[in-house]
């Protein structure tokens, strides 16, 4: 057997790098840059293997060992001046930078980002939209810079996506004009605080604030936790929360506060305020207005998990379709050559599908970080819905997509090296991380549910939230289902919303009647949780089908759009294959499903021929990939030992 | 931080790493002449006393120290070398005397004569009692060997040849060891044989012969021999060069060196070559010994004014901030600009020069073809570049010194006017360069005729494919400090420069030579082929320099050869950076990232110039410098002046 690179046999049949453009949507030059940064340094691990070179850490390491060599590697990219303006500048431009230069350290290590994600986007973010003009001037510029390392002390032993009942206490002394943080009970230890186990001297601490036996609900304070020596600070103890089945180049610590004494300008005091002399002041009266206006900064995160999902879907996708390019198994005419695994239909299934919806949900990815950059007041809360739902069904799909990646592979997916497998032990946590992902669907469809009573009350046209089909009359699917009107963008839109319309309307009729039996409206939502489920994945997969339509839509006529087409039909056409509410609530016939089913089939042989430049458009570096995608023969030879 | 941690290196291990394998010899030698004042030579001192003196030398190395370098000439040129490097520590002079005694005319006589020569001269050549000289260079031609006029004529009638000077230009010039000690000369005269035709002779190019030039017991210059003087020479004044001319002078037909080309009897003439050329160039060959130790001896006179420039720069201080200790000189920038890129290039040197001699002797050994070839070409293109080095970096050395670099009784001024000559020695420099920019084209030629390509050149195969195409417009911009450290970086560029240059002077050749013809193309393009030339060179040094690097044992002398490599490769590559930004083979923000890591590493450098300068380890009996004493700091410079 001779290895053949895909590239002898594949050809392009669209411009890559206009596709890349669209998929990376904003900053290449500074992804490029960034992977150059990381290639050129022996930092990042590179390794000859069959004649060329791969960087990606050495995961065999101890936890130990992969902890100092993450910060080895920030303290590398910090005197690059990676990370120059990442708090100290505003603006949109900047902002996307940010992401874009992020996205791209996920790429080599899920560790490196989520550090530089609790120190930056946690920690920093904390201090930027909690905090007011001294603490930006004190504290902005140090973290920037590393000379403060932060962590974000939020989720506690007993209460993680429940921030609300987090049970740490501070109160305030009047006499020495400071606040006391204390640990009550075993409960509240602050768990899985990143960079806290070994390299974080400063806390963002999230705590119920206790004035004059007055509970005035969640507050933000700023803790000292180590010296500059990196000795823990009186008072506060800390301890390892030990080997992780991921990310073990992040240092997860637990805290607990014994009256720790903070000074009483660390109140990050943009939305309430403590005076000298004990007097509490907020221009929120409402205790639950006031919870949701310290929330709202923490979407930030959200959007870079859903993106970072995305960018590791890409990866596990490039590495297993490039290897069913070059790898074969089987003849299926006697004598004839074996045929490669994409050529099989049932590989075609396991994989193009995904393909496509990564394609779908890096567009809706690119949107919400122009819509999260461009934010107002009036748009923050359609971002905190839209937010939730993305990162819930990207990263759920991330998983999915690498378990396929990871066996389709087969015996090499074993491999660390050859990454597809040892990804998803890393991005596992990102289904439970800043919100379990079934919790934030509830969240999503409390909602919609919340936003269409309101306009039904005050009969007012929908608006926000991408509800404005609502406002029209309910589509009518035709009874046959043609292949073009299957791929028919007017369908796939009408099927979308005609489904999130129903399950709306049926979610608030069940609620209200349920209702009127004198139940309350929370133990409703409890019972109706599958409904609710179901509401907020259309809801969300119907946002994303709406990003892939405006970016096609920009498009002049070319095969670049001839094939995102393609791409688009079959992210459409997958997702209602894959819903099963659509025949259980009677928006398709069972005829209509089997038409769909075949559909997505015809679907894989067209884009059978792209696949090599679908994933070429990714733009990640070979590098990154690794051995299997490109000459595993030589990869695995005994002249490479 | 990490980054300006100094090495803390293991000086034993980097000692005995960069110790030669006939160590003992040499401290042999150095032990003889230290426990003799006699023999020293003082700072001043005529030219008849000098050439006095360094006859003693020899004699008392031969006759009384019992070190007898003429045995290893052809056995072991190794151990030879290393002698001859640490005779040339004591005094320069006497390197090249015992070179002319042992090399020039020892070594032809053993080479190109056969049995019944080594049977009679061998014993009389070892002990000194048969002193000669090697009487090629012309006034009138140097490098031009076949231009040669001095004739051999063949008398049948009493078997003798009759040598002349026919003219002026013919007389024997430079001739070490002619002017006052030499009793034999190797004479290379054109063989003139009579004939029965019309015109009567034949002229069988250029052969050599013993021509006895002096009497053995009275000393007196014998009949039709003349012998002028040279006179007082810039350096080298221990040499006795002198002047010779022949008029008819009468020697035995045995006294043809007669390994390539024989006379019998009756006038006949028989060789095992077939043509003129064929055997001049296997004569030539067997003289390449000489230049091989002339590379190898440059490095050690660099060593030697590096560790005096270097020591002097790390005792001395001169200015610092308010109210602080005076800052030591080698701790300003300009100053680690000047020496710690020499110190990098003395290391690389000496690995190339120390393969160079052991090819060397591998080649004596098995008399390979192939590896004739190789280091006929590599101990041209060593010897030329060294030794151009080294010339120019003993005046950085002397000024690097300030006005003490001025007093004599440092060195550098005899230092710098003895290597003077090593510059147009054994083949001018120039010459030299350009016979392999001629062999680097020509492999060129045959790259592209399905030619084979030895082994220091193989690279050039690879490259041709590899390197010009268009340079990587990812990698055009690294900048980061691991890669530009990367030796795999390093040798591509110095590859990529070599054959960029290749093809390019082999385009300008060829649109040339339509409008001025082959010879007039070749003086048009001389500079770019003298350019070519070196960057071949240097990629050579290059490579044995990172081998080296990679096969020593000890990590910490490791880690500091690895520096110095790293400081040689990037100093050239920033002093070359034009050709690599033209073809943007570098982008400007590389370049600025290469010079900023230059002049990083030679601060680290720095750090560690004292363990790299006494790897070296040259006693302070052989430096001999005052100002590179290391204890008792300027006390001897003190007492030299009379305190």
């Amino acid at each position: 057997f001779q290895y053949s690179p895909p590239e002898l046999n594949e050809s392009y049949g669209f411009e890559v790098k206009e596709m890349r453009k669209l998929l990376d949507g904003h900053n290449l030059e500074e992804r490029d840059w960034l992977y150059g940064l990381m290639m050129q340094s022996n930092l990042f691990n590179p390794k000859q293997r069959g004649g060329q070179i791969f960087v990606s850490p050495d995961y065999n390491q101890t936890m130990e060992q992969q902890r100092q060599i993450s910060m080895k590697r920030i303290f590398y990219l910090l005197e690059k001046g990676v990370f120059q303006g990442w708090l100290t500048e505003t603006g949109p431009e900047a902002e996307l930078k940010k992401f874009a230069l992020y996205e791209v350290c996920g790429i080599y290590d899920y560790s490196l980002s989520a550090k530089l994600g609790v120190h930056f986007l946690l920690w920093g973010n904390a201090v930027k939209f909690f905090g007011t003009k001294r603490h930006h001037e004190k504290w902005l510029k140090d973290t920037e810079d590393y000379v403060v390392k932060g962590c974000f002390a939020m989720t506690e032993l007993g209460h993680g996506t429940n921030v609300r009942g987090i049970e740490t206490v501070t109160t305030y002394d009047p006499t020495t004009e400071e606040f006391v943080i204390n640990t009550p009970c075993e409960s509240a230890q602050k768990y899985w605080i990143g960079e806290a186990a070994n390299h974080a001297n400063h806390a963002i601490v999230i705590s119920q604030l206790s004035m004059n036996g007055t509970n005035q609900g969640i507050h933000v304070f700023i803790a000292q936790i180590r010296d500059h020596d990196g000795n823990t600070c009186p008072n506060v103890r800390i301890a390892d929360c030990g080997h992780k089945i991921g990310l073990n180049g992040v240092d997860n610590g637990r805290i607990w506060f014994d009256n720790l004494r903070i000074p009483r300008e660390n109140l990050l005091n943009s939305v309430a305020d403590v005076l000298a002399d004990g007097k509490y002041v907020s221009s929120i009266k409402d205790p639950d207005q006031r919870f949701g206006a310290f929330l709202a900064p923490l979407t930030s995160g959200r959007v870079t998990i859903a993106s970072s999902a995305i960018y590791s879907a890409k990866l596990g996708l490039a590495v297993a379709i490039r290897y069913s390019l070059s790898r074969r198994a089987f003849s299926v005419a006697a004598n004839g050559p074996e045929v490669l695994l994409l050529d099989y239909p049932s590989h075609q299934r396991r994989l193009l599908p995904l393909l496509a919806k990564t394609y779908a949900m890096s567009f809706a990815v690119n949107d919400l970080k122009m819509i999260y950059v461009k934010r107002t007041p009036e748009t923050n809360k359609a971002i905190h819905v839209v937010s939730s739902g993305f990162k819930a069904v990207l990263t759920w799909h991330n998983m999915r997509t690498l378990q396929e990646c990871r066996e389709a592979v087969g015996g090499q997916g074993l491999k660390t090296e050859n990454r597809v497998g040892h990804l998803k032990g890393e991005y596992d946590v990102q289904t439970t991380f800043e919100g379990d992902n079934n919790v934030l669907m509830q969240l999503v469809s409390k909602a919609l549910f919340a936003e269409y009573v309101s306009c039904k009350k005050r009969n007012k046209p929908f608006k926000g939230l991408g509800l404005e089909h609502m406002n029209s009359p309910r589509p009518v699917l035709p009874t046959q289902l043609t292949s073009s009107t299957l791929r028919c963008s007017q369908f796939q839109k009408s099927v979308f919303c005609l489904r999130e319309r129903d399950l709306l309307e049926r979610f608030t009729s069940e609620v209200a009647e349920l209702q009127g039996r004198g139940e309350s409206r929370e133990f409703l939502f409890l019972l109706n949780h599958q409904l609710s489920e179901d509401l907020s994945k259309a809801f969300t997969e119907k946002a994303i089908l709406q990003t892939v339509l405006d970016a096609e839509a920009k498009l002049p006529p070319g095969s670049v759009k001839d094939v995102l087409g393609l791409v688009r039909s079959m992210y459409a056409l997958i997702s209602l294959e894959e819903d099963p509410s659509l025949l259980r609530y009677g928006h398709l016939s069972r005829d209509n499903v089997g038409d769909v089913r075949k559909e997505v089939s015809k679907l894989c042989g067209e884009l059978r021929p792209h696949a090599l430049a679908l994933v070429a458009s990714f733009g990640i570096p070979d590098a990154f990939l690794s051995p299997i995608a490109f000459n595993w023969v030589e990869a695995n030879a005994w002249s490479s030992l | 931080s990490a980054r300006s941690k100094k090495l803390d290196v293991n000086g034993e291990a980097l000692s005995l790493y960069m110790r030669g394998k006939h160590i003992d010899i040499q401290e042999k030698i150095f032990d003889f002449f230290n426990s003799r004042p006699d023999l020293q030579t003082p700072i001043e001192i005529s030219k008849d006393d000098h050439r006095e003196l360094c006859m003693n030398q020899l004699i008392g190395l031969v006759r009384e120290a019992g070190v007898r370098p003429f045995r290893y000439v052809a056995d072991d040129p190794e151990k030879y070398f290393a002698i001859m490097e640490a005779v040339g520590s004591v005094d320069m002079s006497l390197g090249i005397k015992m070179g002319v005694q042992y090399s020039l005319w020892g070594g032809s006589v053993i080479n190109l004569g056969t049995k019944k020569h080594r049977d009679k001269y061998f014993d009389g050549i070892d002990n000194l009692d048969y002193t000669g000289c090697f009487a090629m260079t012309e006034l009138h031609h140097g490098s031009n060997v076949q231009g040669l006029q001095t004739t051999a004529t063949f008398d049948p009638l009493k078997d003798e040849f009759v040598i002349d000077t026919p003219n002026d230009g013919a007389i024997k010039w430079w001739i070490g060891n002619a002017a006052v000690h030499g009793k034999f000369a190797t004479v290379f005269a054109r063989l003139i044989l009579p004939t029965h035709d019309s015109k009567g002779v034949s002229d069988m190019g250029v052969h050599a012969f013993i021509v006895p030039i002096r009497d053995m017991k009275t000393h007196q210059t014998l009949p039709g021999v003349e012998i002028q003087d040279c006179g007082h020479k810039v350096g080298l004044n221990g040499v006795d060069n002198g002047a010779l001319r022949f008029r008819s002078v009468r020697i035995p037909r045995d006294n043809l060196l007669n390994r390539f080309g024989d006379v019998s009897r009756d006038g006949t003439y028989t060789s095992s070559l077939p043509t003129i050329n064929k055997r001049f160039g296997a004569t030539l060959g067997e003289l390449v010994g000489g230049r091989v130790g002339l590379a190898y001896a440059s490095v050690g006179v660099l060593k030697i004014s590096a560790t005096i420039a270097i020591r002097y720069s790390l005792l001395r201080q001169q200015f610092g901030p308010p109210k602080q200790p005076e800052v030591s000189i080698l701790d300003y920038q300009s100053q680690q600009h000047k020496l710690m890129p020499m110190l990098a290039s003395t290391y690389a040197y000496h690995f190339a020069t120390v393969y160079l001699v052991e090819k060397y002797s591998e080649m004596k050994k098995t008399h390979d073809e192939q590896l004739v070839a190789d280091v006929h070409a590599l101990s041209a293109g060593l010897k030329s570049y060294v030794t151009s080095y080294t010339a120019k970096a003993l005046s950085v050395c002397r000024e690097a010194c300030g006005g003490h670099g001025y007093a004599a009784v440092n060195r550098f001024g005899s230092l710098r006017n003895d290597h003077d000559i090593f510059q147009t020695f054994e083949g001018d420099n120039t010459v030299l360069l350009q016979q392999v920019a001629a062999d680097l084209l020509k492999r060129y030629k045959e790259k592209f005729q399905g030619g084979t390509l030895t082994v220091t050149w193989s690279y050039l195969r690879e490259s041709m494919n590899t390197y010009l195409s268009q340079p990587n417009p990812v990698t055009a911009r690294w900048e980061g400090e691991d890669h530009l450290r990367d030796p795999k970086f390093q040798l591509d560029a110095f590859r990529y420069r070599t054959s960029r240059l290749l093809q390019n002077v082999a385009a300008r050749l060829q649109k040339h030579s339509k409008t001025l013809g082959g010879f007039g193309a070749w003086n048009r393009c001389l500079n770019h082929l003298l350019t070519l030339a070196e960057s071949h060179i240097e990629t050579v040094i290059l490579a044995k320099f990172i081998e080296a690097v990679k096969n020593c044992p000890d990590p910490s002398a490791k880690a500091a050869l690895k520096l110095a490599c790293d400081l040689y490769a990037l100093d050239r590559i920033w002093k070359d950076i034009g050709t690599y930004r033209n073809v943007d083979y570098v982008a400007p923000n590389k370049a600025k990232a290469i010079h900023k890591l230059t002049e990083y590493l030679s601060f680290q450098v720095r750090n560690v110039a004292k363990e790299l300068v006494d790897a070296f380890e040259l006693p302070d009996h052989v430096t001999r410098a005052p100002i590179a004493m290391q204890s008792d700091a300027y006390s001897q410079y003190t007492q030299v002046v009379g305190f």
